[in-house]
């Protein structure tokens, strides 16, 4: 176990290090000048101090290598830059959205839960009955259709239509956490949907699997009723996709997240990262790029190493 | 057909047989067939779109603007008195256009890329195995989002923003692939006799993994179409006066109490055409290997 | 003056109240102007016949208020740019006069008493019992503080140039201020009425200037409890406000606090107001014949002081051109844009000045839409084979609609108008670098006619940056500037208006028309009052939730 948690790791701290060369990368490519239009608003860049003063600020007058050992260094010590929109410190901009985003992602967890877990078992409990095939279809479309546009569908449906869920502003917890919540089930529910679906799939499968199995049969031929073989022999090891699942849709719930906090108006990590991302604001989409990538690389070396202790045969053959 | 090395060997599984045997595979499976004939629709009215549309999507008529559905705009008409009908039909275009088109290029880029790692073996292999796991931590959309942004608005963008990503997706899995298949007998035996291994990859390694590959391009176009209407949802992709399906659905939101017909249409559409493509790409890889059916 | 209102008063058959009002707004001095141009009998702000309440009218305290906005308000110092949202900037900063219905800076507000000694020295009297929203107080040394602050060019005030006339300010005693012109300045009043005159503490200003961008500290009826850049302004109420004790209004400002939330989608912003959790909504054009028949909303339609129009880069495109400039401004059809676009909530423009305004010329007519003309010119300009311009247009859905609209109208004469969708930061990059041919115009908040005229066409002007060099016009604004006759005034920005429009310096589109919806619950709209007495009533009407709940 611990030869093949080092490998992963050893993996793991390579990719990082393709990580940042990538992001470093695409944030300069944003061209210059575009960290020039973007600074244009507050300063006067006709004046070729200033123009010097904000390439100096920026570090854009040193070579790139050493451009680059200068921003892991501030990067690394928690000086993330100031945002040149807000002007905002950028590790603030995270501290305060951060708790938002991360109320949001419960909520689709939960929800994608509450959908797949049981979507799942119905489907391997009645393969291919009519129920099944209405349930696939189910979750394919819940995997395919984009967020963006089921998340207008429902506030046509259930805020404008039947006026039932607040279809948007985020109210901070202390301030009313039943509205926060209210305000929080549409989102996050349309966040959990893709997740949701694909979780569906994963369990209705392994479910199967597990059913198919020989001590599955033994203990039907033991004459245990159907419901007490289910329960108490095929759940558990048919539960093993649900972590890895929830592990692997992470990143999606990320890409997802940038349009929910968007149109949902929630001030979070998502929408923070859309609005910079389109006013080239590098500082806050470098710290956006960084702290995704590093989040999903986590996840996957989390979910790699319990994937392991759960099923050995994996570690063999890392 | 079966290919047979010198020592005669019974017909590899259904992984390894040319891409019309699998098609036909395919159309057993009912989700499969429904995707499948979504897609020639969906195609179908692309490709004559120009025939097919009852006013151009492009002309203006603001006196009319934001009309209900009637007999002369059978869905009404858009924030600039377009017609939506016409608008849709040419954002099929669009979708398919950038969807295949993008999948083609990351397709070509990963299948040479995963080609070229899987038989060099070694460092060379492991770096780029590297590569794409730090490629493939970034979730597609944020990335292409931020390259998109990086290079400038345009449907040309979007294109080589998913293929700077889209390559990794393939080249993983043809490496896979040309791993399992390059210990076979019948490649030792080629490689025995002195064919030239560029000769091998391409004429005898290359056809018999191309089947994942199909299902991954499947796949991907509907990736392609998703990743191009939220780009365009967002802005950046198409331009005016384009009609792109994820621009229409971004447009039509400001109007949704008083014009919801605007904004929903084009994301049936879209929705449609992803869904389609899953269905064919799922029916595919079951057809591959029923172990896998189920799988996400 | 004030001797006939107090004897008015008393003739009517008055309650109490009102007594009580017109006495303390009698002992309060008035304004006189040697422009002349004041109407309504400019008196202070309280012995207005509007500021008097209904008689039935009883205002509660309490509740808290909630707005949905577009876009959030950016920079809160006004002297920085960009400020989106100066209506949420009127709830903490306060001016030194306000306008009046005739777009004439008549009403002192911050300021008591301005007594014009000659046409280039005014003497200035300071309100008193007014304090900053961190404590210091509002007097001479601290306006002297500021006016100082925005003409130090350190300061990178973009609206430096409209103190321009000013010699110096100088503090006289505690409340009172000289103010020495170097020429005769008309405009004076109408600058204190305007950004310049939004009374910021010199104290904030000493201590970081920097800071006063994302914390303010004005005198005003609200102050800035927290701010969350791109989402939210949670204001509280100001139990000092000083209109409140000069009014005799001690509940004012009546709501507890304000909930300014950003909400950049309109569809959303319109269903948070039908699902109760906003209160106050500006409406986008396209919701305003769903809305105005809801019975839980009271729809409210006045006519908005902003021109929309496009700009031209006359100095350094090929739109040097004149014929180029009028072939695209014959080329939009106003009409068919007012229809669709806006649907009728706008007023087809002829030029800057809104009709109703003193200075708008009545002699000029909207530009025609005659798309074989534009076509003619564009030929004889030597650019009948196509003509392709860059440009850039706001990001906001309206500005796509419209920029979406005009570019289908220039491409049907030739002209391909490559217009990009731009946020309000890099829009102003590019306009500041002259990196445009044709971009989005206009103006917002017209009040007195020096302050636009300056703004857009003079060679120092704030939003000039040399796009537009127009030698006669530019004459007509400096002579505008110094006369104090209030007809030859008026003369000259007719004849202003009339150049720019024979020279086809802008392609001015419409006069706005705002539709602002509010939740039955609150109180205190005046609809007549608001039409006839604008900024005014605005400013002195603080708006109530029935039973002080929200």
């Amino acid at each position: 176990m611990g030869k093949y948690i080092g490998i992963r790791l050893a993996h793991s701290l390579v990719i990082l290090a393709i990580v940042i060369v990538l992001v470093f990368i695409i944030a300069r490519l944003i061209p210059g000048d575009g960290i020039m239009a973007a600074m244009a608003g507050s300063v006067d860049l006709h004046d070729a101090q200033v123009v010097e003063r904000v390439r100096h600020q920026f570090g854009l007058d040193q070579p790139i290598p050493l451009q680059f050992a200068v921003w892991i260094g501030q990067f690394v010590r928690g000086e993330w830059g100031t945002s040149i929109g807000t002007g905002e410190n950028v590790l603030d901009m995270f501290r305060s959205r951060l708790p938002i985003t991360l109320e949001l992602f419960f909520g689709a967890t939960l929800w994608s839960l509450a959908i797949g877990i049981p979507v799942g078992i119905i489907g391997a409990l009645k393969r291919n009955s009519a129920v099944d095939v209405c349930l696939t279809a189910g979750t394919i479309v819940g995997v395919s259709i984009p967020v963006f546009w089921e998340a207008i569908l429902l506030i046509y449906v259930l805020s404008v239509v039947l006026p039932i869920f607040p279809p948007s502003g985020y109210v901070p917890f202390s301030e009313n956490p039943l509205l926060n919540l209210k305000a929080m089930v549409l989102p996050s529910f349309v966040l959990g949907t893709h997740s949701g679906g694909l979780l569906a799939r994963y369990v209705r499968s392994s479910l199967l699997e597990v059913l198919g199995q020989d001590y599955i049969r033994t203990a039907r031929a033991k004459g245990l009723s159907e419901p007490a073989v289910v329960a108490r022999h095929a759940m558990k090891p048919g539960m093993i996709p649900v972590v890895t699942v929830i592990g692997l849709s992470w990143g999606g719930m990320l890409a997802g997240a940038f349009f929910v906090e968007a149109i949902f108006a929630i001030p979070g990590l998502g929408r923070m990262g859309v609005e910079a991302i389109f006013q080239k604001d590098f500082p806050v989409v470098q710290a956006t790029l960084i702290v995704v990538s590093v989040n999903v690389l986590l996840v996957n070396l989390l979910v790699d190493v319990l994937y392991g202790y759960l099923d050995p045969r994996i570690r063999v053959r890392p | 057909m079966t290919e047979t090395g010198p020592i005669g060997l019974v017909a590899p599984p259904i992984s390894r047989r040319p891409p019309f045997a699998l098609l036909r595979a395919v159309v057993r499976y009912r989700l499969a067939r429904v995707g499948l004939g979504i897609i020639a629709a969906l195609c179908f009215l692309a490709i004559f779109a120009p025939v097919l549309a009852p006013h151009s999507p492009y002309h203006q008529d603001l006196h009319g603007a934001l009309a209900a559905p009637s007999r002369v705009h059978w869905l009404g008409t858009d924030n600039l008195g377009r017609d939506l009908f016409s608008r849709l039909l040419y954002g099929a275009r669009v979708s398919l256009f950038v969807g295949i088109v993008s999948a083609a290029v990351s397709a070509a880029l990963g299948v040479v890329t995963g080609l070229f790692a899987g038989f060099k073996g070694g460092a060379i292999d492991a770096i780029i195995m590297r590569v794409t796991d730090a490629f493939l931590c970034f979730p597609p959309l944020i990335f292409i989002l931020a390259m998109s942004a990086a290079l400038g608005p345009g449907l040309h963008n979007v294109i080589l923003s998913f293929a700077l990503f889209g390559w990794t997706g393939f080249a993983r899995i043809t490496r896979g692939q040309v791993l399992m298949v390059r210990e076979l007998p019948f490649i030792e035996a080629a490689r025995s006799v002195g064919v030239p291994p560029r000769r091998i990859m391409m004429r005898h390694i290359l056809p018999n993994i191309m089947a994942p590959v199909l299902v991954a391009i499947t796949i991907t176009i509907g990736t392609a179409i998703l990743v191009e209407s939220g780009v365009s949802f967002l802005g950046l992709g198409a331009q005016p006066p384009t009609a792109s399906w994820g621009k229409e659905l971004r447009v039509g939101f400001a109007y949704l109490e008083t014009t919801p017909l605007f904004s929903i249409a084009p994301g049936v559409m879209i929705s449609l055409a992803i869904v389609s493509f899953n269905f064919v790409g799922d029916g595919l890889r079951d057809a591959l290997d029923p172990r896998l059916r189920g799988l996400g | 003056m004030a001797e006939r209102q107090r004897e008015e008063a008393m003739d009517r058959d008055v309650d109490r109240r009102e007594f009580v009002l017109g006495f303390v707004a009698a002992s309060f001095g008035t304004v006189a102007l040697t422009s002349g141009v004041a109407i309504a009998a400019g008196g202070a702000v309280l012995d207005q016949p509007w500021a008097v309440w209904a008689k039935d009218a009883r205002p509660v305290r309490g509740g808290y208020v909630r707005i949905a906005v577009e876009q959030y308000i950016g920079k809160m110092n006004p002297n920085h740019w960009p400020v989106l949202d100066w209506v949420s900037m009127g709830y903490f900063h306060e001016k030194l006069m306000i306008t009046d219905g005739t777009y004439s800076a008549n009403v002192p507000w911050l300021a008591e008493q301005v007594t014009w000694e000659n046409p280039q020295q005014v003497i200035m009297r300071l309100r008193d019992g007014v304090t900053f929203h961190d404590g210091s107080a509002f007097d001479a040394e601290n306006v002297k503080f500021q006016i100082d602050w925005i003409r130090d060019p350190a300061s990178k005030a973009w609206d430096v140039s409209w103190l321009a006339p000013l010699d110096s300010v100088d503090v006289l005693d505690n409340r009172t201020l000289r103010w020495k012109f170097k020429a005769p300045w008309a405009g004076f009043n109408g600058v204190c009425a305007s950004v310049p005159g939004y009374m910021m503490s010199a104290k904030a200003l000493r201590a970081e200037a920097e800071k006063y961008d994302s914390q303010p500290q004005g005198t005003g009826p609200y102050l800035l409890e927290e701010a969350s850049p791109g989402n939210f302004l949670k204001l509280k109420r100001n139990p000092n406000w000083w209109f409140a004790k000069a009014s005799n209004n001690p509940d004012m400002p009546y709501f507890d606090g304000i909930l300014v939330t950003v909400i950049p989608d309109p569809a959303v912003r319109l269903a948070n107001l039908r699902a109760h959790t906003v209160d106050i909504l500006t409406l986008e054009k396209s919701q305003y014949a769903a809305v105005s028949g809801d019975p839980e909303l009271n729809v409210y339609r006045f006519p908005a002081n902003h021109v929309n129009a496009l700009r031209f880069n006359v100095t350094k495109s090929v739109f040097r051109d004149i014929r180029l400039r009028k072939a695209v401004s014959h080329a939009i059809d106003r009409e068919a844009l007012i229809a669709g676009t806006q649907f009728g909530l706008a007023r087809l423009a002829s030029c800057m000045y809104p009709e109703d305004h003193w200075c708008h010329n009545p002699k000029l007519k909207p530009v025609a839409y005659d798309p074989e003309m534009a076509k003619k010119l564009l030929a004889e300009a030597g650019h009948g084979g196509g003509l392709s311009v860059r440009g850039y247009y706001s990001n906001t859905s309206m500005g796509q609609t419209v920029a979406e609209a005009v570019k289908s109208m220039l491409a049907e004469v030739g002209i391909d108008w490559q217009v990009e969708l731009l946020a309000p930061v890099a829009a102003t990059a590019r306009m500041k670098d002259l990196d445009y041919d044709l971009a989005q115009g206009g103006w917002i908040y017209i009040y007195d006619p020096e302050l636009i005229a300056t703004g857009l066409y003079h060679p120092d002007g704030g939003f000039n940056f040399g796009r537009s060099r127009n030698e006669p016009a530019i004459a007509l604004i400096e002579a505008g500037r110094k006369e104090v006759d209030p007809v030859k005034r008026q003369s000259i920005y007719w004849q202003l208006e009339q150049v720019l429009y024979d020279s086809y310096e802008d392609a001015w589109l419409w006069w706005e028309q705002t539709a602002t919806a509010y939740r039955k619950t609150i109180q205190g709209w005046n609809q007549e009052g608001i039409l006839k007495y604008k900024e005014a009533w605005f400013w002195s009407h603080p708006l109530w939730f029935k039973d002080g709940k929200a």
